[in-house]
């Protein structure tokens, strides 16, 4: 899948991801690319933009650690990033099943008029 | 331009080279201070080193690795481009802010340079000020809306007004209303003949305009450079 395929909802997926726990960009993305079955493999540096606008939004926080004898930035989800995921998370799930309740050919709510 | 070795020395100088040059190009599209830049690329050169320590375990040589991992990330103009947008925006929102809780207290310098000088009440000397310097309500109307859209106050439905570019020009327009609103205060008022009272609040006043203009000038050309390197 093609980052312009995932725009708009690579925020809420990292949002997801760290909601597991603190991570640093690399480890981010890897997950994805684990949690999706290899369907997110998005280029890597898609990751670093993205989770600068999610700290401008106040939605995470980074920190820089040492680690691996280089300096790391970690990042974690925010009490506000909480509460925009779970929002994300239903608003998804409404989407999403109304969007299955179509495609799989649902009985239709109203038929057209001849 | 700063270079950024930031690969073990231990590293297949192929590899090293290759990792290299793909943070050159991305650093070269940054037009950020020094510091603020070498946060940046210690991020992403973090994550090349994660990315070529994962294919080297994977079994691939050090050098296959790192031509793997710069593959991986992306085209690096795209990565610096994008970088740059973000962070343009979060440099006008905090110009943006600095703009709006700076404004008041300058103005407050001068009203009470004013009120010093003349021994009357502070906010009889605003229509005075305002009179002086002719320029000055002018540049409030532009600086002020300018400075609430750049630090993102402007909010509809809970969320920003206005969009990353409309914050970026914003906070262009905003620095350089502010740096002609100081030049027409300093130049309009600081120059008039006056006795050693007037001097001695003038003495206040002018050093607040001109710091307040260095800084916002430097920020309002740091706005600018961002909002050209987003491509």
């Amino acid at each position: 899948m093609t980052a312009e395929a995932l725009k708009g909802h690579l925020d809420g997926l990292l949002l997801a991801v760290l909601e597991r726990g603190p991570a640093h960009g690399y480890a981010l993305i890897e997950a994805l690319r684990a949690g999706s079955g290899g369907t997110f493999d998005l280029p890597t540096g898609t990751v670093y933009p993205a989770l600068r606008r999610l700290e401008t939004s106040g939605l995470v926080a980074s920190t820089w650690e040492k680690g691996d004898g280089r300096q790391r930035r970690m990042y974690e989800l925010t009490t506000a990033g909480h509460r925009h995921l779970a929002r994300q998370r239903q608003s998804w799930r409404q989407f999403s099943g109304a969007v299955t309740a179509v495609m799989d050919g649902g009985e239709p709510a109203w038929t057209p008029s001849t | 331009m700063d270079t950024f070795d930031l690969t073990p020395a231990a590293w297949d100088p192929r590899a090293r080279a290759a990792v290299a040059g793909y943070l050159q190009t991305i650093a070269a599209g940054l037009p950020l201070t020094r510091r603020a830049r070498a946060e940046v690329m210690a991020e992403i050169a973090d994550g090349l080193a994660c990315a070529v320590e994962a294919h080297i375990a994977a079994g691939a040589t050090t050098a296959a690795a790192a031509r793997l991992s710069v593959a991986e990330f992306g085209d690096p103009r795209e990565l610096s481009a994008a970088l740059a947008a973000e962070i343009a925006w979060t440099h006008a929102r905090r110009l943006g802010r600095a703009l709006v809780a700076t404004g008041p207290l300058v103005g407050l310098a001068w009203v009470g340079a004013f009120a010093q000088a003349s021994g009357m009440t502070w906010w009889s000397q605003i229509g005075v000020l305002m009179a002086s310097a002719p320029a000055y309500p002018l540049v409030l109307a532009v600086s002020v809306p300018a400075a609430l859209v750049a630090a993102g106050v402007v909010r509809l439905a809970g969320r920003p007004a206005f969009g990353a570019t409309t914050a970026v020009n914003a906070a262009v327009v905003a620095s350089a209303a502010c740096v002609v609103g100081d030049i027409a205060l300093v130049i309009g008022l600081a120059t008039q003949p006056g006795d050693l009272a007037w001097t001695a609040a003038l003495a206040c006043a002018v050093p607040i305009s001109l710091v307040r203009m260095g800084v916002t000038a430097a920020a309002g050309r740091r706005a600018l450079l961002l909002r050209a390197a987003v491509r």
